[in-house]
């Protein structure tokens, strides 16, 4: 998907400023840094409890923060009722006002806005052409189908221009195919007009097709924020690594650190042509290398910057579009080879000792607890 | 004393005293009551067992506790009869519905003259058979029926609170001038000694009221019905309402006041224009135990307690001139005076032909 | 069907039967034991009759309508508080049903009467002339309903306010809607079915009230159940009190029917 370019330097649309939010003695939000860029799609991703949901209310206002202040485009609203705050905001459960019609429910924000009942006629025609259910207007939110309803929902968080769209997993309640095809109708939304829209969502994979930037939280503290290559090629935790695509995780000892660094662990050595920064020689390291750069090796072939090691087969399976074969390595623990499906493909046997391999420019290396304090590199 | 209470009554068959039933509708009448009577509250068997109980009904309160203590418990010292006292329902409804019903709840009945009078012309009461009574002393020869026995009398008239009040209206037809005795006042829900009143206050000489001129009773209680603070249902609310001083005065009866008094509520009552009623017993139509019962009447005519329960009691007066005798004069100047020509003397007898109808009148009048 | 039977026993006896000998009395003659509509006739015709059921139906909707201005407030209230101190003030709410009837009479004769504490408060204010008559008439009788049916318009609306969708105020108030706009526009006409139901427990309860309107009301007070109470004990006329009670029981009915078609045109459906 190409991406604009969001590269922006004057003031952030959304800005919070050391903000923490306690509930009682929990802590939902731990000094949480955070610049929303101008007209950028953001996604905050992370689990269950991370507090990205949090983020949004403090955004919208339903919540004030227990220290730290917010700012939307360069005004500080953290004492502004959530009426003055002009945002819109998308919810999981459409939030349709069951008692009014369609056109009533795209209304009601008009409405407050006291505009004239022909202007709100016109906007309200415009906006359902928008999200392309142009007959609905005298329906009841009932009668519409869950895909439906969403678009409604959407349409009347657009149709009084709010410059920013909050959307807390607004696509979590349908099936597979539809919320797909959404994602794209988001996007395409997003594109077309001049919107910020910050987008909360546990699914990384939706985070990684619709995103400017994701920034991935971990039980409230932010744990990376980037562009999704950034997240998804240099990760810079294991939380990271994991969260965002499959992973294969080996555990080692540096053994060389320089250029290339060499890694020692159970099950042999491993080369990484990335330098190191954070780690010298003889610290304990994960290594991380995703699946789809893993590959059975041929007998035979033999390269110096193949990583190699042995592992025997266990368990194939298709899934579809992919291969995914599960290995045994010497020490035990698991390794996952992710290749496109092929006519005519021959996979070895269960049980058959083969070697894996990968490239040294895949490896990547964590830290074991923690993530890299680096600054990430401007994109 | 007459008194109503806020209890409905169990569901009963219409019962025809007036004309003759289709068979028909005599057993779906039988079944009907059979069943509903079969459910009081109050489970009761149907005839006393053995002869020596008595069930008699009286009202609860004041009046009717002394009434148990000194009245009812003495008798059955005395002849070793039970007695068992029923407090409830005891209006004219209920007595028909029992005697139709062959269902007594109770044996004896202690009410007011008009209601038993009532009740004797509409044949509900045994007849009292006078010659095993000892009725030589009677103070008031006039009040002679076969049913039913007056045994005292009560005086009805205007009650106040001295605190609110020191001037009371002496008259009623002062009663009925509003402007000059502003106070707020009170009236009866009932007929009954509410009339008498209306027609004095016109200007009825009190030996002249009966047969009363309903059309000019009702007028003139047109007249004062707009000035009317209170409609009282229960005789027990007029005292109520005057020691919270909701009312200044209101027609009650001087028994309740002098209770009030010894209780110590600052209430008081005009003397001048009293309405004097007899209270009666009497015995119902098919009662098993009639000797028992006709013991229980004669006691209470000329019974031991009559002195003690006249003066504790007082503004109750006997109906047996030896216990009046009997009296201290303190006790005897708080009852009416025969021969005062502003007191009345209501005439039960007339209130029993004409009961009925006048309450529906009353009823109809009070709702318009 | 077999368990159902000593049940349909007991209420042969104790519902069926009675009700059966209720209609029966009003519809057949005392006289001529034929089928007859004359006692029906009769209450039609007399101006006494219908004018205690104007005052019966006037009492209802009056008492109903100001039993839902005072309790709506206190429903909301009470949904907006954290569950512990709602169970607490619900306490309070039910307070009506632990007391009798009788010992509050009193007490409001404490509160309303002529010497009681408003009154007090209005003439030490306003001068000694400033009392007002607050019991033994229309007045007496509103406050005892309202007293006793605080409860039954409370819960059924607090019940509908505590299962609204709040995504649905928050959506409102992120639109940028006013808290009265969010109130009226928003929870009010979610409310509705609440208030129905609320409303038709009242209406039903009040139309057969008889001891409220005899211990508070005036002599104009009087409502049908105080009529058939007449008519049984006083006037020994059983005809028409059947002919009264059918027609309460009929007026209940016919009021639970139009509430509940009016309901049904309107489609409120649960909140998503």
């Amino acid at each position: 998907m190409i991406r604009p370019n969001t590269a922006d330097t004057t003031t952030p649309m959304v800005w919070l400023q050391g903000v923490t939010k306690h509930y009682g003695t929990v802590v939902a939000l731990d000094e949480i840094d955070l610049e929303v860029r101008r007209s950028e799609f953001l996604t905050l991703l992370g689990p269950s409890g991370s507090g990205k949901t949090t983020i949004l209310n403090l955004i919208s206002g339903m919540v004030g923060p227990t220290a730290g202040r917010i700012w939307i485009d360069g005004k500080d609203i953290t004492e502004m009722p959530p009426n003055k705050r002009g945002l819109g905001m998308v919810f999981q459960n459409y939030a349709l006002m069951p008692h009014m019609t369609v056109f009533e429910n795209i209304a009601f924000p008009l409405r407050v806005r006291k505009l004239k009942s022909g202007v709100i006629k016109t906007k309200v025609a415009e906006v359902l052409d928008l999200v392309r259910l142009p007959e609905v207007a005298r329906r009841k939110p009932s009668e519409l189908s869950g895909g439906q309803q969403q678009r409604i929902a959407i349409a009347r968080c657009l149709v009084y221009n709010p410059s920013i769209i909050l959307m807390d997993e607004p696509l979590g309640a349908l099936d597979k195919k539809l919320r797909e095809e959404m994602q794209l109708e988001l996007k395409r939304l997003h594109a077309s007009l001049d919107i910020t829209a910050i987008y909360v969502t546990h699914d990384q994979e939706e985070a990684l097709t619709m995103s400017d930037r994701i920034v991935l939280l971990n039980d409230g503290q932010i744990e990376q924020m980037g562009t999704p290559d950034d997240l998804y090629f240099h990760p810079r935790s294991l939380f990271s690594a994991e969260f965002l695509g499959d992973s294969n995780i080996l555990s080692g000892n540096i053994e060389e650190a320089g250029p290339t660094v060499t890694i020692s662990t159970a099950v042999g050595q491993c080369r990484c042509s990335r330098a190191c920064g954070f780690a010298e020689s003889g610290t304990p390291v994960k290594i991380m290398v995703r699946p789809e750069n893993v590959f059975i090796l041929p007998p035979g072939t033999s390269d110096e910057h193949l990583n190699k090691v042995p592992a025997r087969m266990v368990d194939t399976i298709t899934f579809g579009g992919v291969i995914k074969s599960y290995l045994q390595l010497a020490d035990g623990s698991s390794m996952v080879v992710q290749e496109l499906t092929r006519a005519g493909q021959s996979v070895p046997e269960a049980g058959s000792e083969v070697y894996v391999a990968w490239s040294s420019e895949d490896t990547i290396i964590l830290p074991v607890e923690g993530r890299i304090e680096i600054p990430a590199p401007p994109s | 004393m007459i008194e109503r209470k806020p209890r409905s009554s169990a569901t009963r068959q219409k019962p025809s005293w007036r004309t003759t039933r289709r068979d028909f509708l005599g057993g779906a009448t039988t079944l009907g009551v059979g069943i509903a009577a079969g459910l009081p509250v109050v489970f009761t068997p149907g005839k006393a067992r053995a002869s020596a109980v008595i069930r008699y009904a009286d009202d609860g309160g004041r009046t009717g506790q002394g009434r148990d203590r000194l009245y009812i418990k003495p008798f059955m010292s005395a002849t070793g009869i039970e007695v068992k006292t029923y407090i409830g329902q005891k209006n004219l409804a209920k007595m028909k519905a029992m005697v139709k019903a062959n269902n007594l709840e109770f044996d004896m009945v202690n009410d007011g003259g008009s209601n038993l009078v009532s009740a004797s012309k509409a044949g509900l009461l045994e007849k009292l058979d006078k010659s095993r009574l000892d009725l030589t002393h009677k103070l008031f020869p006039e009040w002679d029926w076969e049913d039913t026995l007056a045994w005292e009398y009560f005086s009805g008239g205007l009650g106040y609170n001295e605190e609110a009040i020191d001037d009371p209206p002496r008259t009623w037809a002062d009663f009925w001038d509003v402007d000059k005795y502003p106070g707020r006042r009170g009236m009866r829900t009932r007929p009954q000694y509410t009339l008498e009143e209306a027609l004095m206050a016109d200007g009825v000489a009190p030996k002249d009221v009966y047969p009363m001129d309903l059309e000019r009773a009702f007028k003139s209680m047109d007249r004062i019905k707009p000035h009317i603070k209170i409609w009282i249902e229960q005789t027990a609310k007029t005292i109520e309402h005057l020691q919270t001083q909701e009312l200044d005065y209101t027609s009650t009866f001087s028994g309740r006041i002098f209770i009030a008094r010894s209780e110590g509520l600052p209430l008081n009552f005009v003397f001048d224009m009293p309405n004097s009623s007899p209270q009666n017993v009497g015995i119902m139509k098919g009662a098993q135990n009639y000797d028992s019962c006709l013991k229980l009447v004669q006691w209470f005519f000329n019974g031991e307690p009559g002195v003690e329960w006249f003066t504790a009691f007082i503004g109750y007066g006997p109906t047996d001139s030896e216990t009046m005798a009997q009296l201290s004069d303190e006790v005897k100047a708080k009852l009416p005076d025969p021969a005062n020509p502003k007191a009345n003397w209501v005439d039960v007898g007339w209130w029993g032909d004409n009961l009925e109808d006048v309450v529906k009148q009353y009823k109809t009048w009070l709702l318009t | 069907m077999f368990f159902v039977t000593p049940f349909l026993i007991y209420m042969g006896i104790v519902f069926f039967i009675p009700v059966g000998l209720i209609l029966f009395t009003g519809f057949v003659s005392e006289e001529t034991g034929q089928f007859t509509f004359e006692y029906f006739q009769a209450f039609f015709t007399q101006g006494l009759y219908l004018r205690v059921l104007w005052t019966t139906i006037e009492v209802s909707f009056m008492g109903a309508l100001i039993v839902l201005l005072c309790g709506y407030p206190i429903a909301y209230y009470l949904a907006k508080q954290p569950p512990k101190r709602r169970m607490y003030l619900s306490l309070f709410v039910l307070l009506p049903f632990y007391t009798s009837i009788l010992v509050k009479s009193f007490a409001f004769v404490v509160i309303l009467g002529h010497s009681g504490a408003v009154n007090w408060l209005l003439r030490f204010f306003l001068g000694e002339d400033f009392g007002v008559q607050l019991l033994y008439n229309r007045i007496g009788v509103m406050f005892g309903i309202v007293h006793d049916m605080l409860p039954f318009i409370v819960f059924p609306i607090l019940v509908n306010l505590l299962a609204q969708n709040p995504a649905l105020h928050r959506a409102a108030e992120i639109m940028g809607a006013s808290r009265t706009r969010i109130f009226w526009q928003v929870t009010f006409p979610l409310s509705l079915p609440g208030i129905f139901a609320g409303i038709l427990l009242v209406v039903v309860r009040v139309m057969g009230q008889f001891v409220t309107p005899s211990l508070l009301g005036g002599r104009t007070d009087i409502m049908m159940a105080n009529l058939v109470d007449f008519h049984v004990n006083d006037v020994l006329d059983w005809n028409m009190a059947a002919v009264i009670s059918i027609l309460l029981a009929v007026m209940a009915g016919v009021f639970l029917v139009a509430l509940a078609r009016l309901r049904g045109a309107q489609i409120f459906g649960a909140e998503t």
